[in-house]
């Protein structure tokens, strides 16, 4: 299932164009649900037994697993249909972004005016995290090449095909569903300066707003396409937030101006070093009192050698080098070399608010639990798919 | 078959000896390699992409033959299309069916 685009820059599709979109979304999920399956069973009825017999253990890690599964067929049949259906996905959506590109400029100047801002930074230096590598195999990154302008519209739209339905209707649920969880369980939290780190288009920033009306909410990344596209995608649905071309590692912001520093699917993309400066940078920023939170995939140190192995694939086969190294981190750990303190660390695994419902998070919290981490669904993306969170309070 | 070639020797059993790895990780083109030639892995890309234009095809024909029907287009377009799919990629499942 694809997902609709809820603003004025939805683009128009050629019925074959559409065909091609439903196609991959569907492969996807055959994939990611089916194959996957398949591919837990091989590994246990198969490939643990062999190993075993061959080293009288099982594997400790991820690496072991995945070297160890490589030979087998039901990883190949996986593994080589993933990688290129993740390429179906950005072909399937770069065309129609070229196309409608006048269309969405007129779109977005319709909204020029209305409240919420962009301020960009040509001089920024970009970091190569972002630069060297077509990350996820989108092709020119974040930044894009030749169709530079067309690239935040491309992962919108790619996201759509990308998800199949499990990134909510609006792509927010990452932040629909945390907001839901910090709102539910820290009731007298009320943020009045939120900021976003690494917000691409700000379709997780935008949750906040929303959970949060009265708060001003800032957004950055340091790709320029992305935060135009958001920034006018946010003011065509009626939220007022400011973006900016800025890196995490070095925040324009005045020392203790915010009441919460979130991010989502961000810390992974980037060299541990770097990391380390954006949580000194995000301490630095928050007022006391205040919350860092960040949406991430599950550490290896609190999940089985198949699951680490399961999630880190993309390391390899997805252009995410950095993926399994920061997975590789005790999140509690990050925190604490920042300057965070111990007893101040919080995490949680909060069910998706798409496939459960907002109750089913005020359940979670009400009964003093969290789903576990090493569970089959904590950062799948497939049924059922639960998010990790994890971060610390400021004094 | 399957106990008969078990017997030769030919099929590992469960608890078989692990396979060999394919391939390095990344061919010649730096990009994944899955099997031990990566022309192969090649075909695989052209197999999807040509699954993908059967798809956009079919719904061409759906999209033709609703609009001479009175009962209109399938109404759950997204289970037809699944079924495609399970069918065209049968032989990639453990349980061929
Ligand atoms: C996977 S995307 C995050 C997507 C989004 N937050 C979400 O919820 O899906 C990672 C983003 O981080 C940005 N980025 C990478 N390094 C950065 C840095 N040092 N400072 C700010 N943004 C950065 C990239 O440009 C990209 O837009």
């Amino acid at each position: 299932m694809t997902v609709e685009l809820l603003h004025d820059m939805k683009p128009e599709i050629a019925p074959d164009e559409a065909a091609r979109q439903r196609f991959v979304s569907g492969l996807r999920s055959f994939v990611l649900n089916d194959l996957a399956a398949d591919m837990r069973h091989a590994y246990e009825s198969r490939v643990l037994p062999a190993f075993r017999k061959e080293t009288g253990r099982d594997p400790v890690d991820g690496i072991e697993v995945h070297r160890a599964l490589r030979g087998d067929p039901a990883f190949k049949a996986y593994s080589a249909t993933r990688v290129h259906a993740q390429r179906m996905v950005w072909n399937s959506v770069a065309p129609v972004a070229l196309r409608d590109r006048d269309k969405r400029r007129r779109a977005a100047e319709a909204v020029a005016a209305q409240p919420g801002s962009l301020s960009l930074d040509s001089a920024l230096e970009m970091p190569s995290n972002v630069t060297a590598i077509d990350v996820h195999l989108m092709p020119g990154s974040y930044v894009g090449r030749e169709q530079a302008e067309d690239t935040g519209a491309i992962y919108d739209q790619g996201l759509a095909v990308f998800s199949m339905g499990l990134m909510g209707r609006n792509l927010d649920d990452i932040g629909l569903s945390m907001s839901a969880y910090i709102k539910a369980r820290y009731p007298d939290f009320a943020p009045a300066c939120i900021l976003d780190l690494g917000c691409t288009i700000g379709h997780n920033t935008l949750p906040w707003k929303q959970r949060y009306p009265d708060a001003e909410v800032h957004a950055i990344d340091v790709a320029a396409p992305g935060l135009a596209y958001g920034s006018a995608r946010a003011k065509m649905q009626g939220q007022a937030v400011h973006f900016h071309q800025m890196s995490a590692e070095t925040l324009g912001f005045p020392d203790a101006s915010f009441d919460l520093v979130f991010s989502s699917m961000f810390l992974h993309e980037m060299p541990r070093k770097t990391i380390a400066r954006v949580f000194e940078e995000a301490r630095r920023v928050l007022k006391p009192g205040g919350l860092m939170l960040h949406m991430e995939l599950p550490p290896n140190t609190q999940m089985g050698a198949f699951e680490g192995f399961y999630l880190d694939w993309d390391c390899y086969y997805n252009a995410e080098p950095f993926y399994k190294a920061f997975r590789d981190e005790e999140p509690s750990e990050l925190c604490t070399r920042a300057g965070f303190a111990p007893d101040d660390y919080i995490q949680f695994v909060v069910p998706s608010v798409g496939a459960y419902g907002e109750q089913a998070v005020a359940d979670m919290v009400a009964s003093e639990g969290s789903r576990a981490v090493d569970s089959q669904t904590t950062g799948r993306l497939a049924e059922g798919v639960c998010w990790f969170g994890f971060g610390s309070w400021a004094r | 078959m399957l106990v008969r070639l078990r017997k030769l020797g030919a099929v590992s059993e469960e608890g078989g000896p692990l396979r060999p790895e394919p391939a390095p990780i990344y061919g010649p083109d730096g990009r994944p390699q899955f099997f031990g030639d990566p022309a192969t892995d090649r075909f695989v890309a052209s197999l999807l992409n040509l699954a993908s234009e059967v798809w956009a095809q079919e719904e061409r024909i759906l999209a033709l033959e609703a609009r001479s029907s009175a009962s209109g287009p399938p109404t759950d377009r997204d289970a037809v299309l699944k079924q495609f799919i399970e069918r065209v990629f049968a032989p990639l499942r453990e349980d061929q069916g």
